[in-house]
């Protein structure tokens, strides 16, 4: 259709009806694609090209139109004449320190990309403001992704303040009551009227009122002080199972120098444990060091994603590196400023390099102090220790076919090949995984989506 | 020779985390890539697990291993931490060994 240039009569917007689900489906789609690119992998988000995907978030908005779970739910839409480019939802505030009746939450505000700088959006605010006010709400909240700048300017443009408040992300469909080892758990977020993977929340009160603005988001140093605090906490908790690693590196015939030089070089516990599991089976150097290596290839995709929110060049990316793992990832991550993850990701890294490395020491000496491993079960606690760090991983069905597999590949390949191989050969199992699998399921990659607060993961690095 | 593959493997565990934070996000992020990597820890562990656990050299045996295993899975469902997953296993393993 012709469409014009700015600003005209064309441009209005109403109440949605049950009639605009599909295109609201592909509104939101399209504009979640463009929001999350670079905070979510690609994989997590719903494809706007699938007819299926959009077919299925047009139902539920179909169904949340014609019947909507409260009165005072609303789904506003921005129209260019007749045809749907934006949409608004706005509901009672779920949030546990929220009031339903006099706090909402607007739970989607979203513009067609291809509509963007026309006003669209600030259509939208303005008519929701005025349905929440005409709803008696007397605030309101609105939860963003971390890294979403873009919404967060918009808002704060509008006279909205930030919070201060933040949540590790699950999507509501897919909430989980332990979060994968990053902290955090992106899963595919489900289209549709329910609120999109979100990490921090901004607040107005939409009076007129002057000086309405809650001064809620809590200053710097007091912020700076709960991000040390909680840091610290998982520091020291993963810190200390560097005992297990020192006591079964050298149960793995390693030196009590070799091991504690892998704690200290390698720093990141699945590679290590690798590392030692394929040196004590006898398999060969080259094997040992590959599956090391593949499974480092995970702090690799947490660096895509740490990279933008640190933002350091030179010495300190360098060094930043070498404390990138999945523990400092998912304390970093989750935080709504730069300053905030870098605290983050400083503090649980580096309080871990130490404690980590010290409590290799001491392991490895009381390891090395105790004589044959076998006598105390060291070696079967190897076995133990992956299991702990596959456990986490687990939870995904999808990840259980793979375990399963890869289980018995490298059983089968046992009495036929060389020590060291069955484990690498597992490995093209996920390879193969990988490639046939068209669901997306960025199970491990640390990201952003909203819900309860989770608790931090008992796994290896 | 132990030495070498340590340094070595330290140091490509080192360079995959620098790629992460200094490579354009653009080259890595394919979906298949995404995917494979996400599945490449769990199916190598998976195996690490089963052959530490069922392996002995070339054979696949069952012993005390096994059960020690058993006590790792009770004690993850019952989120227990680490370290009282790892340590247990070892206990039950040398009590069973000296029974």
């Amino acid at each position: 259709m012709s469409s014009s240039t700015g600003p005209s009569a064309d441009l209005s917007v109403r109440v949605g009806w049950a009639d605009d689900a599909g295109p609201l489906a592909a509104v939101q789609l399209r504009a979640w694609g463009e929001r999350y690119a670079g905070l979510l992998p690609p994989s997590a988000l719903p494809d706007p090209a699938d007819d299926a995907t959009v077919a299925a978030a047009a139902a539920r908005w179909q169904q949340s139109l014609q019947r909507p779970g409260d009165a005072r739910n609303r789904v506003l839409v921005a129209l260019d004449r007749q045809r749907v480019v934006g949409l608004a939802v706005t509901q009672p505030a779920t949030d546990p320190d929220a009031d339903p009746v006099a706090d909402a939450e607007l739970t989607e505000l979203a513009v067609d990309p291809g509509e963007r700088r026309r006003g669209h959006g600030s259509r939208l605010l303005q008519a929701a403001v005025d349905t929440l006010l005409a709803d008696r709400f007397r605030r309101a909240v609105c939860w963003l992704a971390a890294g979403d700048d873009d919404t967060r300017h918009f808002l704060t443009g509008a006279g909205w303040s930030p919070t201060g408040r933040t949540a590790p992300s699950t999507s509501p469909a897919t909430a989980r009551s332990r979060s994968s080892r990053c902290g955090c758990t992106p899963r595919c977020p489900e289209p549709g009227p329910t609120r999109p993977p979100h990490g921090a929340r901004v607040a107005r009160v939409p009076e007129e009122a002057a000086g309405a603005q809650p001064p809620d988001h809590p200053p710097w140093p007091q912020e700076r002080a709960r991000i040390v605090r909680d840091s610290l906490g998982v520091g020291v908790a993963t810190g200390a199972y560097g005992i297990s690693f020192g006591a079964v590196g050298v149960a793995a015939g390693l030196t009590v120098a070799q091991t504690c030089a892998l704690s200290l070089l390698m720093f990141t516990g699945a590679s290590q444990f690798a590392l030692a599991g394929v040196v004590a089976a006898g398999g060969s150097p080259l094997s040992a060091a590959t599956t090391a290596l593949l499974l480092g290839t995970r702090n690799t995709l947490y660096g895509l994603r740490m990279a933008p929110l640190l933002d350091w060049t030179g010495w300190r990316r360098v060094a930043a590196a070498h404390i990138l793992i999945d523990e400092s990832t998912a304390m970093g991550v989750t935080r709504d400023s730069r300053r905030a993850a870098r605290v983050g990701f400083l503090t649980t890294g580096v309080s871990i390099l130490v404690l980590w490395n010290t409590a290799t020491l001491i392991g490895a000496l009381a390891g090395a102090a105790m004589g044959d491993p076998r006598t105390y079960g060291l070696d079967a606690a190897v076995g133990a220790a992956f299991l702990a760090l596959l456990w986490p991983r687990l939870q995904d069905p999808a990840n259980r076919v793979v375990a399963v597999a890869a289980a018995a590949v490298a059983l089968g390949l046992v009495p036929l090949t060389a020590a060291g191989v069955p484990v690498l050969a597992a490995g093209g199992v996920a390879l193969l995984a990988g490639v046939l699998s068209r669901r997306p399921d960025p199970t491990e990659i640390p990201g952003e989506v909203p819900g309860e607060r989770t608790e931090p993961e008992e796994e290896g690095r | 020779m132990t030495w070498t593959v340590l340094l070595v493997a330290a140091a490509g565990c080192y360079l995959l985390k620098l790629a992460g934070l200094a490579v354009p996000a653009r080259l890595l992020e394919h979906p298949v890539v995404e995917r494979v990597a996400d599945r490449i820890p769990v199916a190598l562990l998976a195996a690490l697990v089963a052959v530490q656990v069922f392996a002995d050299g070339s054979r696949l045996v069952l012993d005390a291993r096994l059960a020690a295993l058993g006590f790792a899975v009770v004690a993850l469902v019952l989120r227990a931490p680490f370290l009282v997953v790892v340590f247990g296993a070892a206990l039950v393993a040398a009590l069973l060994r000296l029974a």
